[in-house]
């Protein structure tokens, strides 16, 4: 299965114990193929946010797996999942992606600059060039626009040619122009540089840039949508509302 | 990496910089010590050297006792001059005579040397081995003339020409001053006073006639010192010995080196306690540093930096800081040298210029120590960064104080136990630096179990300040909330103030007792000493012998002898005065065989050597060797009385001293006590160095001297208190920053400017009164422990100075406001919408 990218089976988490418990994530199986721009939506408390963490290394689950290509993320060590993340995966979060005291080159070097390797000199160009921030790299963030960070942050992402790109809510904090940069961005990613992207968005717009959108709820895997645009998303997503018609059988995806 | 963790470091210039500057001036403290002991040491070899240069061999009595350079030696016998000027290859031999003179200014004052010794000396202006330089006028001639040296000469106002009054073993003589000498370069030997006399009379006078001190030996050009001193020992009577002229300047330097150690050592104690408060600001501002680093170190661990990359970032912020602040400190200690060089200069001390010395240890102490202290307590705030998990990169409040108390509580107990254990054992024992360090790790112990009683205590504190108003109910709850963080802040003032507090409760204590150990010990009506109990004539004695009013005078002469197994030092006196200036209780035998030439001991020293009334003890004198004498009588503890007591017979048989260190006289019975005073202040009008106590100024006196050393010992723990202060203000102004965002919500939500500060300064004074009052509990503790301790020696009473106890929470709670008033004003300048928006 070397053409899947990560993939999570029967995956479960909760918080807090006793009667403070919260399952956030209640058995979520899914793959995302190489090359692939999958979205994963649903409302607030759907445990989308937490499987993305999950499914990137950045937290454990109870039960069930998680693979990003070949590696399982289970039984691995401290040292070795940090070492996954630096090397295999790129993330974008919503905000606080760079730091503030390093140049935008510094910060898209970060990555490589912590595994002590030397930067492909063309890759970087190509990446750069194709954020379009070949002309700000001196400057640092406070120096930058919202959009202009996040931006950075992709360029970063892309950097090590990680298997999966993590991306949670990437344009939750832009307006709606860097926004789009931002997407349309994320989305020549996977078809011409064929880098895997996973996104966690509640945005329908943002979801429409995608290839594949799959819908969570109540900490399950409820529907899929390929090819989505922007008004199918969001009619599905009125599905989700407390006085909505109830939603279909939940379906385990492929 | 590294970059990052540089460009780290920069952006928080200030704030590593207020925590560097606690070690900056912990090193600064150390270095400077160094400095000034080494360059003393060096300056002492120097005078030494010079003075006795030109001397190869020197020729004096032999010292029994052994110890170094106490000196009681047979005196040398004239006729060895010219056996000694008959050995080939001397090409020179002169006496040397050496005691007790001192001069009196024209103001009637015996001229002070600040505890040096007033030495009486010969001069020999044609001898090529003279040390002293004739500055201006001549070399004394005869009986009536006498030559001072500069610095004696300038500070009584001295010239040439000029009558001045001597005080001499015998009576006082007059004289006229000849000359103005000088020794070597300087004007006088480190503040000793030196008055020289022409040879012959400075044997009688100063010396014993017919007898030189030493016998100073230059050798002919080309012969070799050694086997020069072998063919003068070939002459020599039997306790005699030629000594190279080298071994006189290594002793003379020993005995101030000793003295410069002792100094030394006090002064390092006073930089490694600042070094020790520095340490835990350091440890503060690290921990607040990475905690508001979180998301930071969060995002750094997302992309896959390892734990150790970030552990090994924070320290190496830590080695900058400490690097920087080592050679700042290391810097400011010359500047620390010289200041307390002046300062002794100040003091009388007078010491020749001779270039500072910097040594290479003194630089590799400065930043060892620096970097080490700042790496040290920099080490768990590291450690704690690298347990940031990455997921707190997406997070939005701060770090939760939810990590376990409980283990908390398990390592402070232990370490309070195991604190207080060693100090115990310290104290019994006697060794120092045992109890060092048994005190310090108790009050990491403590400092670790402070937020267990930090919330109640600050609640408590904090009440009559809520009572006034929201500012002083918002800024007692920011105490009282998070007591891990008042603890950490208050626990640097705690030390100092502990310290503080544990000194004045020793020195009070001290003073008490001194009252109780007179009322006790001391039968007497009057005490007679010299301001610095330096030795003065026996004449004082037979003055006041002479008054018809006086009844019993007892002169005590100090001296040193090995009785028996042990060294101790001992005083010889008249035995019928004795038991009337003493209240003595005999335990065993009988005090009047001291008037039958025999030996008493005090109980402890009776015991530690195993001895009984009635045994033959071997007591060894360094002038006359080992002599037996019967042990007479035992008694009880008497700090006046010390451990040995002789008749002032056998002392006068068996040492050179006559020179008397105490004298203790009581008045006639039914005499008014103001006639007696007034026959007392008689006699001794001719001795303008004698000062004369009855018994209540003597514990007047005594208590200004406990005063005295107390106060500079606080002087030197302001140091770590001014840090303490350092370290507050430090921590408030990074909990401002971490509590922006708050702050920005209570000024949107209506809370003014100067109600903000208000709350700040509140929490501020909560949290200094807080440190204060566990500093002082700790520290009554602690001087509780001392004086329980010290009982053997003396400090029976123990006393709580409450008014100085109250006076230091007072100031404590000044420092709070004064340490509020930056970070308060910073808090306050905050833009409201900005600092509602921040991260």
């Amino acid at each position: 299965m070397s053409a899947s990218a990560v993939r999570a089976v029967d995956v479960r988490k909760s918080y807090g114990k006793g009667s403070t418990a919260v399952t956030a994530v209640a058995g979520v199986t899914m793959e995302v193929t190489s090359g692939e721009f999958a979205a994963v939506m649903g409302p607030s408390g759907s445990g989308k946010s937490t499987l993305m963490h999950c499914l990137a290394g950045l937290d454990t689950v109870d039960s069930g797996e998680i693979w990003v290509g070949d590696t399982a993320l289970a039984g691995l060590g401290d040292k070795k999942l940090t070492a996954l993340r630096r090397d295999r995966v790129g993330f974008v979060f919503q905000q606080y992606n760079l730091l503030p005291t390093l140049t935008a080159k510094e910060n898209i070097l970060l990555p490589l600059d912590i595994a002590g390797t030397k930067p492909d000199e063309l890759w970087f160009d190509e990446v750069v060039t194709a954020v379009g921030l070949a002309d700000r790299l001196g400057h640092r963030p406070a120096e930058l626009s919202g959009g202009q960070q996040q931006r950075v942050a992709c360029a970063r992402a892309l950097v090590t040619r990680p298997a999966v790109v993590f991306a949670d809510e990437p344009t939750g904090n832009l307006d709606s122009h860097s926004g789009a940069e931002v997407l349309s961005f994320l989305r020549r990613c996977s078809q011409e540089f064929g880098q895997t992207v996973v996104m966690v968005t509640h945005d329908p717009t943002a979801a429409a840039y995608s290839s594949r959108v799959v819908f969570l709820s109540d900490g399950l895997l409820v529907d899929e949508m390929a090819k989505p645009t922007a008004q199918a998303v969001l009619d599905r997503m009125k599905a989700f509302e407390p006085a909505a018609a109830p939603a279909p059988a939940p379906r385990t995806g492929a | 990496m590294l970059r990052a963790t540089l460009r780290s470091l920069l952006a928080r210039k200030l704030r590593l910089a207020l925590s560097g500057l606690a070690v900056v001036l912990g090193v600064s403290f150390v270095s400077g010590t160094l400095i000034l002991t080494d360059t003393l040491g060096r300056v002492f070899d120097d005078l030494f050297a010079t003075v006795n240069a030109g001397t190869s061999v020197s020729v004096r009595g032999v010292n029994a006792l052994g110890e170094g350079a106490t000196e009681d030696r047979e005196p040398v016998p004239e006729e060895a001059l010219a056996r000694i000027l008959s050995v080939e290859g001397v090409a020179e031999a002169v006496g040397r005579v050496s005691g007790y003179a001192q001069v009196v200014g024209p103001d009637g004052k015996a001229v002070a040397t600040g505890g040096a010794p007033s030495l009486g000396v010969e001069i020999n202006p044609d001898s090529s081995q003279e040390a002293l330089v004739v500055k201006s006028g001549e070399a004394p001639q005869g009986e009536g003339e006498v030559a001072i040296d500069a610095g004696t000469a300038d500070k009584a106002g001295i010239e040439v020409g000029d009558r001045v009054t001597v005080l001499l073993r015998g009576p006082a003589r007059e004289f006229t001053v000849s000359g103005i000498v000088g020794f070597g370069t300087t004007d006088n030997l480190a503040g000793a006073s030196l008055t020289a006399f022409d040879l012959p009379v400075a044997q009688r006078l100063v010396g014993v006639p017919g007898t030189f001190a030493e016998i100073a030996v230059a050798a002919e050009e080309g012969v070799d010192g050694a086997e020069l001193g072998r063919r003068i020992s070939a002459v020599l009577p039997d306790g005699y010995e030629a000594v190279q002229a080298d071994q006189i300047v290594a002793e003379a330097s020993a005995e101030v080196k000793q003295g410069l150690g002792f100094f030394s050592t006090a002064l390092l104690v006073f930089a490694a306690i600042s070094l020790f408060v520095g340490a835990f600001l350091i440890f503060n501002t690290f921990s607040m540093l990475v905690a508001q680093r979180t998301r930071e170190l969060a995002l750094l661990r997302a992309l896959g930096a390892s734990r150790r990359q970030v552990t090994t970032s924070v320290l190496i912020e830590a080695l900058v800081v400490g690097l920087l602040a080592s050679v700042t400190g290391f810097a400011l200690g010359l500047g620390v040298a010289v200041g307390l060089r002046g300062l002794l200069g100040v003091l009388g001390i007078d010491l020749p210029s001779g270039e500072t010395v910097v040594a290479t240890r003194t630089v590799i102490a400065s930043l060892v120590i620096g970097v080490g202290v700042t790496c040290v307590a920099a080490l768990v705030p590291a450690r704690r960064a690298a347990r940031v998990a990455p997921i707190e990169a997406l997070r939005e409040s701060g770090p939760a104080e939810d990590r376990s108390l409980a283990r908390r509580g398990v390592t402070g107990a232990l370490l309070l136990a195991a604190g207080v254990g060693v100090l115990a054992y310290g104290l019994s024992d006697g060794t120092l630096p045992l109890v060092g360090l048994g005190a310090l790790t108790s009050f990491l112990g403590v400092a670790t179990l402070s937020p267990f009683v930090a919330r109640p205590v600050t609640g408590l504190l904090g009440a009559p300040f809520a009572r006034l108003g929201v500012a002083g109910r918002l800024g007692r709850g920011n105490a009282v909330r998070s007591p891990r963080r008042t603890s950490a802040t208050a626990a640097a003032l705690m030390i100092g103030l502990a310290l503080v507090s544990a000194v004045s409760v020793l020195g009070a204590s001290l003073k008490t007792s001194v009252v109780a150990v007179v009322d006790r010990s001391l039968g007497a009506d009057y005490v007679l000493h010299t301001e610095t109990f330096s030795p003065f004539s026996n004449e004082v004695a037979t003055a006041l012998r002479a008054q018809p009013d006086i009844d019993a005078v007892a002169a005590f002469r100090f001296g040193t002898a090995k009785v028996g197994a042990d060294v101790s030092s001992l005083q010889g006196v008249e035995p019928d005065a004795l038991q009337q200036v003493l209240r003595l209780d005999t335990v065993a035998g009988d005090l009047d065989a001291l008037g039958r030439g025999q030996l008493a001991l005090s109980e402890d020293a009776a015991r530690s050597r195993g001895l009984e009334v009635g045994e033959t003890v071997p007591v060894t004198w360094s002038r006359t060797g080992e002599q037996p004498l019967v042990l007479g009588a035992i008694y009880a503890a008497n700090e006046f009385a010390g451990e040995v007591l002789v008749s002032d017979a056998v002392f006068d048989a068996n040492t050179s001293e006559q020179l008397l260190g105490v004298i203790a006289a009581t008045g006639r019975d039914g005499v008014v006590p103001a006639q007696v005073r007034q026959m007392v202040d008689r006699a001794v009008a001719g001795f303008p160095n004698i000062v004369v106590e009855d018994q209540a100024e003597f514990i007047d006196a005594q208590g200004a001297q406990i005063d005295q050393l107390l106060n500079a010992i606080t002087v030197l723990l302001v140091l770590s208190v001014v840090i303490a202060v350092l370290g507050i203000i430090n921590t408030l102004a990074l909990s401002v920053v971490e509590r922006t965002r708050e702050l920005g919500l209570l000024r949107a939500v209506g809370l003014q400017r100067r109600q903000l500060r208000r709350m700040i300064r509140v929490e501020s004074v909560v949290i200094a009164v807080y440190g204060a009052l566990l500093g002082l509990a700790v520290g009554t503790a602690f001087g509780w422990a001392l004086v329980r301790a010290l009982r053997a020696e003396g400090i029976t009473e123990f006393s709580l100075p409450v008014g100085r106890l109250a006076l230091i929470v007072v100031v404590a709670a000044l420092a709070g406001v004064l340490a509020a008033a930056l970070p308060a004003r910073r808090a306050a300048r905050l833009d409201v919408l900005e600092a509602v928006a921040a991260t």
